[in-house]
């Protein structure tokens, strides 16, 4: 199958990837996978002082399509607050990256992964206050 | 174009398409000895006279397989009639199908899950995976990853990751065997929806065989 040139872009040039301390309590993480492919995706996310995200990173393991689209969600998770980041829709991904019908899914996982790693974040906040 | 004949049978076949002798589900009509089109039917263990069971032995398979390949070859068939041609083939297709979806244990247990919890069944158990499931993969995957594959001790450390996937394996598939053996005799939800979470852990193991073959041909 003939990728997009966004999907190669982000496939060949990932951005962030990366690990950020999963039990530093301003990181949220989101662990999600799609068992149909035994694709898995990991998104984390370091939250300020002031509520917005501050850094975002990603380890994913599967397909291209999958792989572009953390990739992407992590690029547009940087200066956005919470409930912006939760805004974030697949549709958004799937239309950025011109995503096949077939893998719609991967850009389902990303928006998974990160109402995942918001609700993991928030968790812990409670946890500490 | 060849004409097809009008009196094809249907589904389970009544009559014969060449010499309207009734058939009631044979290859080949015991009246005219003509192959007839496969049933639809017949599901993949019926195809080989085999029981639906999770369990099966390869040997027996294979043997079932080439002996029935060779009933429908098309070979057998060079001197026939398109129609007879066409429904050797289909036979074959059908046949190749059906084996390699029983001789792989994943490919079987999917099949076996969907034949008796329904296709519907399927779609609906396509949820989340265990957060801690897939941290074991996660970290499986970075342990491959550090692998220094110029390094001298690259092989056996890919090794050691093989095996420990093809244990994991082994033990989920040992489960299947427990679980089928039940759900065949009562179809429990509850069974089923482990079965399901198994095949999906399966699909990951196999995955990351594949990754640690694509990592050792790399290091040659």
């Amino acid at each position: 199958m003939a990728y997009n040139e966004k999907v190669l872009d982000h496939y060949e040039n990932p951005r962030n990837v990366g690990s950020l301390d999963k039990d530093d309590p301003s990181v949220g993480t989101g662990m999600v996978g799609a068992p149909a492919c035994g694709d898995v995706m990991k998104l984390q996310i370091r939250v300020d002082d002031t509520g917005v995200i501050a850094d975002a990173k990603f380890k994913t393991f599967g397909c291209g399509s999958a792989i572009a689209s953390s990739s992407l969600v992590t690029e547009w998770l940087k200066g956005k607050s919470l409930d912006e980041a939760l805004s974030i829709k697949n549709q958004q991904i799937a239309d950025e990256l011109a995503l096949p019908p077939v893998k719609i899914h991967c850009s389902v996982l990303a928006e998974d992964a990160i109402k995942t790693a918001v609700s993991d974040y928030r968790k812990k906040q409670q946890g500490v206050g | 174009m060849t004409k097809m004949p009008t009196s094809v049978p249907t589904a389970l076949g009544k009559s014969c398409w060449s010499c309207q002798g009734l058939v009631t589900g044979e290859p080949f009509c015991p009246t005219c000895q003509v192959i007839q089109p496969p049933d639809p039917a017949l599901d993949y263990f019926q195809l080989f006279g085999l029981p639906m069971a999770f369990p099966l032995e390869m040997a027996r398979l294979e043997q079932l397989y080439q002996s029935l390949q060779r009933h429908y070859h098309p070979d057998r068939f060079a001197a026939r009639g398109a129609t007879e041609r066409r429904f050797s083939l289909e036979h074959v297709t059908r046949l190749n199908q059906a084996y390699q979806t029983l001789r792989d244990p994943l490919a079987r247990s999917n099949y076996l899950l969907a034949r008796i919890a329904g296709p519907a069944f399927l779609t609906a158990s396509q949820e989340a995976m265990d957060a801690e499931f897939l941290l074991e993969v996660m970290e499986d995957r970075e342990a491959l990853e550090a692998v220094n594959l110029s390094a001298g001790d690259a092989g056996p450390r890919l090794e050691r990751l093989r095996g420990q996937a093809m244990a994991r394996i082994e033990q989920e598939e040992a489960a299947l065997h427990r679980l089928f053996a039940v759900v065949i005799a009562t179809p429990a939800p509850a069974s089923l929806q482990q079965i399901a979470q198994i095949n999906h852990r399966l699909r990951y193991h196999h995955r990351f065989l594949e990754a640690v073959d694509q990592a050792e041909e790399r290091m040659v």
